[in-house]
């Protein structure tokens, strides 16, 4: 198993910059998730590890070693693609076994590893069929497999789910997560999907546009998003963002207060709220928000309430089944003080106030 | 004509009124009917008969294909243009490969290049047969020219005039004309290629020979005998370089199943269109039974599905 | 494309491209060089071309594109061929785009039987129809008539086009249809109105390719014409190279006039012309 550093890796095309000054550094046996919207740079950074692309600047080294200029078959990775690539003329046994045979590998020891992968992960009834032959999840499984029998350093993946049904992505996911427990290889990892991101990565790199946003544990991450752009990534519905203005520790969001010591006086900051850590009270005077509802979703285990606070977008409170409000109802919103997270109007980077945390 | 919908009966199937249908394709059946068609059964019905001017017709049975079994010059046209048939569409399609795959690694100019290799198959054979011929000319023909040049000299020879040279003079002449076609094709079916199991192959350790063989040729393997198949069809059917060449000449040496046809259909005063007929018949069995043929022996057993 | 950017050690890399750069200009010489040639010659007098065959066309002789035009009947051949090949094209697009309509659009019985069976004409010899078409002509007085090949060429290049059509045609979303019939339209200005206009880029691809082939066509003109005032260009290319057999520098002048024109369309439309022709290629 393997490190994988990416020093200032920067990629242009001509005189557009897709990724800019990327690092991340990936322990051995680690699972990275590489999460952001398309055309963050995220697929792009992951060709460059793969040596599918070169790259521009920055160094990318493999267990400490530089490997600019290494060929994509000499660097010892594994990919999945997301249309999975398998060879159309190959059968199952071949598909997976034909990059060990390519590595000169003895015919009988290169059987063995295919039939052992095959039984690991439910492909051995397949193994004689060739691929129109098999289900979207069965080819997903044997681009899986193709790369566990080459046992690589490392394991990239791009998307390797976004052509799977929803109920099978729910346990490929599981089996994924089960899978990097077994073999404790180091894996990067893909996505647009942020659950995928929240429940498979040991931690998470969010990009956008071309460059790092975050990265850490899933779920400091979603707590401590670094900036407005994460916040609003991460979460669904996202956060609330609501501009408001300090004053004498007090924020004012127009519609409601909130206490916070440690904020400069005067400045303008967005005031981000979690929609699960909103709650409805009946003292106006202990609101953050007030506003009136303007539309009610109920999604039988929750209830989304979006209301009109004036500050723009509405803002959604994720209340349980019996939320009490009714369309057009003036609702005041209190929040836990320790969940409201503050942001630089001007940057959208997160503040941390003096007195907290 | 066509313009009224079908009349608005309860179980009229207003969307395919027949009516219409058959208004949209009267017009092509009738020139099917009448220029393709008939002039098949015509010519089917013309190999039973003695066929001359201003006499009717006269049933003969099989005279005609009795005849034909000890026709020197129908067997010799026959074995030529097999020959041709044969050779040529392997010539093409691997030169083509060849030329496709230069331009596949993204050499410099490769769109001038592709559109360039191309222009011969625009021509028509009048014009590449004469173009040719000067080439082949002995005395000052581009191809002795340069074996002179280079001292080859003691090659140099009349190649169309010679019986041994002439037909594979022709043969490349036509390899010269179709190879640019057949690149394209081949090159569009590697352009489509999905790059993403080109790269998978790249990370399994394959090197571009090795890309090449175990993943590229695989999968344009239909490509590449669909134009095979396309290309034995056409030489099947060469008539007009042959006559604008050599007619024939030297001793049969270049005679095909078409020029054959129709030096005893319209030159030779022999006056009957049946013998023809029966030429034309017997051959139109023998395409069908090779392109029934080639399909059969080239078809995948699976389909190629990403 | 960057399946294609392997690493490999420069001076490896720079030894193929140089082998492949020299096999690339050997062919690319080797297939254009012809037209070259010829290309001068049409400029030269033959009797420069006797003392050199290979030599520049200094100084250029462009009247003898006049002499061919005037003197030997080029501009009947010309004319002729303009005339057929150009009404061919014209018929063939609006019966064949009628057929390809039908077989995209609607259903009906014996619809595969029927398209199959025109279809299936693209690998007969033409040995087969040559001999039954002489005599139907002869029959129907059409005989070494201008409108006899006309109507020869839209049978021949029918299937090709049908299939070209018929392949764009069934692309076209139904439902574009379905909005134009319940806005009132007749099944005729359908095709008219939609199919046509929206299938423009496949009408001229097929335009294109049947205006090539037509104008290249040989066998069934010298088969269907018989008196010279009547021949299209190739007849009179290959009359004029038998009366004049010596005469190097006026055939090639007259196969410069055969040539032109297809090099003219090819120079505006080539990735159209190369799409036409491969059409039944590529599956």
């Amino acid at each position: 198993m393997a490190t994988v550093t990416l020093e200032d890796i920067c990629k242009n095309y001509g005189n557009v910059s897709a990724v800019r000054d990327v690092n991340i550094s990936v322990a051995d046996g680690e699972f990275m998730v590489l999460l952001g919207p398309s055309g963050c740079g995220k697929s792009t950074t992951l060709r460059m590890i793969a040596g599918l692309e070169t790259i521009s600047s920055g160094t990318l080294r493999i267990d400490g070693e530089r490997m600019n200029a290494v060929p994509a078959k000499n660097r010892d990775i594994a990919m999945v693609f997301q249309s999975y690539a398998l060879y159309p003329h190959m059968t199952v046994r071949d598909n997976m076994g034909f990059g060990l045979r390519r590595r000169q590998k003895d015919k009988a020891v290169v059987a063995r590893r295919v039939n052992e992968v095959a039984a690991s992960i439910g492909l051995t009834e397949y193994l004689d069929r060739k691929p129109h032959a098999l289900s979207g999840g069965q080819r997903q499984r044997v681009a899986l497999g193709r790369a566990i029998v080459r046992d690589p350093k490392v394991f990239l993946f791009d998307e390797p789910l976004s052509n799977l049904d929803a109920a099978l992505r729910v346990s490929t996911r599981a089996e994924l997560t089960r899978l990097h427990r077994e073999l404790s290889a180091t894996m990067i990892y893909v996505t647009h999907d942020q659950v995928e991101a929240m429940t498979m990565g040991d931690r998470v790199c969010i990009m956008s546009h071309g460059e790092v946003a975050q990265i850490g544990k899933p779920m400091d991450v979603y707590l401590n998003p670094a900036s407005t752009f994460v916040a609003s990534f991460l979460g669904n519905p996202q956060m609330n963002l609501i501009p408001a203005t300090v004053s004498e520790g007090v924020v004012d969001s127009g519609s409601g207060k909130l206490a916070r010591s440690g904020l400069m006086s005067g400045s303008k900051v967005i005031l981000g709220l979690r929609p699960e850590d909103l709650a409805i009270t009946g003292d106006a005077n202990d609101a953050v928000l007030s506003g009136r509802v303007i539309s009610l979703e109920a999604l039988g285990a929750e209830t989304l309430v979006h209301i009109d606070a004036g500050s723009g977008k509405p803002v959604i409170l994720r209340g349980g089944r019996e939320t009490p409000a009714r369309l057009d109802d003036v609702l005041h919103l209190t929040c836990k003080p320790h969940m409201a997270r503050f942001f630089d109007a001007e940057t959208g980077l997160a503040i941390t106030p003096g007195d907290t945390q | 004509m066509a313009s009224h919908p079908a009349n608005t009966g309860q179980d009229r199937d207003h969307a395919n009124p027949p009516g219409v249908i058959a208004a949209f394709l009267f017009p092509a059946l009738l020139v099917y009917a009448a220029l393709t068609a008939l002039p098949v059964l015509r010519t089917f019905y013309n190999s039973t008969h003695l066929v001359v001017p201003n006499r009717p017709s006269e049933w003969i049975g099989f005279t005609h294909y009795a005849k034909l079994w000890t026709d020197a010059i129908f067997w010799k046209a026959i074995w030529n243009t097999l020959t041709w048939a044969a050779v040529a569409p392997v010539l093409e399609v691997a030169v083509a490969t060849l030329l496709a795959l230069c331009l596949y690694a993204k050499v410099p100019f490769s769109r001038f290049l592709r559109v360039a290799w191309f222009t011969p198959v625009l021509m028509s054979y009048v014009v590449v047969g004469i173009l040719w011929m000067w080439i082949y000319n002995y005395e000052w023909g581009a191809l002795n020219t340069m074996l002179r040049a280079v001292g080859l000299g003691s090659l140099a020879q009349p190649w169309l005039g010679h019986p041994d040279t002439a037909l594979a003079s022709l043969i490349a002449v036509t390899t010269w004309m179709w190879t640019g076609f057949n690149m394209v094709v081949i090159l569009a079916a590697m352009s489509s290629l999905p790059s993403e199991v080109l790269e998978a192959a790249e990370l399994d350790n394959c090197g571009w020979l090795a890309k090449l063989w175990y993943v590229i040729l695989p999968l344009i393997r239909p490509t590449l005998l669909n134009l095979i198949v396309l290309s034995f069809i056409g030489k099947m059917k060469i008539f007009d370089l042959v006559w604008v060449t050599t007619q024939g000449n030297p001793l049969w040496a270049t005679e095909t199943v078409s020029t054959y046809v129709y030096k005893r259909a319209f030159q030779w005063s022999t006056f009957d269109l049946g013998y023809p007929s029966a030429i034309a018949v017997i051959w139109f069995f023998i395409v069908l039974a090779g392109v029934l043929g080639l399909t059969a022996l080239f078809r995948q057993q699976d389909k190629l599905e990403y | 494309m960057s399946a294609r950017t392997i690493a490999v050690p420069v001076s490896g890399a720079g030894l193929r491209m140089a082998a492949l750069l020299l096999l690339i200009v050997v062919y690319t010489l080797y297939s254009t060089g012809p037209f070259v040639w010829v290309a001068a010659m049409s400029l030269r007098t033959t009797t420069e071309i006797a003392a050199n065959p290979y030599g520049m066309p200094w100084p250029a002789h462009f009247e003898k594109f006049a002499s061919a035009w005037f003197d030997s009947n080029y501009d009947t051949y010309f004319l002729n061929s303009v005339t057929i090949v150009l009404s061919a094209v014209a018929l063939l697009t609006i019966i064949g785009g009628m057929a390809a309509h039908c077989f995209a659009r609607y259903r009906f019985r014996f619809k595969s039987a029927l398209y199959f069976l025109i279809f299936s004409t693209i690998i007969f010899p033409p040995q087969v129809t040559v001999i039954g078409l002489f005599q139907i002509m002869v029959d129907y007085g059409l005989y070494n008539t201008r409108v006899g090949l006309v109507l020869v060429y839209v049978s021949i290049q029918l299937p090709i086009t049908i299939y070209i059509l018929e392949a764009f045609f069934a692309r076209i979303p139904k439902d574009l249809f379905e909005a134009a019939r319940i806005d009132g339209y007749s099944e005729w200005s359908i095709f008219w109105r939609i199919s046509l206009p929206v299938a423009m880029p496949a009408i001229a691809t097929t335009v294109i390719l049947n205006t090539i082939l037509l104008w290249n066509e040989f066998l069934y003109a010298v088969v269907l014409i018989t008196e010279d005032d009547k021949r299209t260009l190739p007849l009179g290319v290959l009359r004029f190279l038998g009366d004049q057999l010596e005469d190097v520098g006026m055939i090639a002048t007259g196969l410069m006039i055969a040539i032109v024109p297809v090099v003219l369309i090819y120079v505006f439309f080539s990735e159209r012309l190369i799409q036409g022709m491969t059409a039944g290629a590529v599956k």
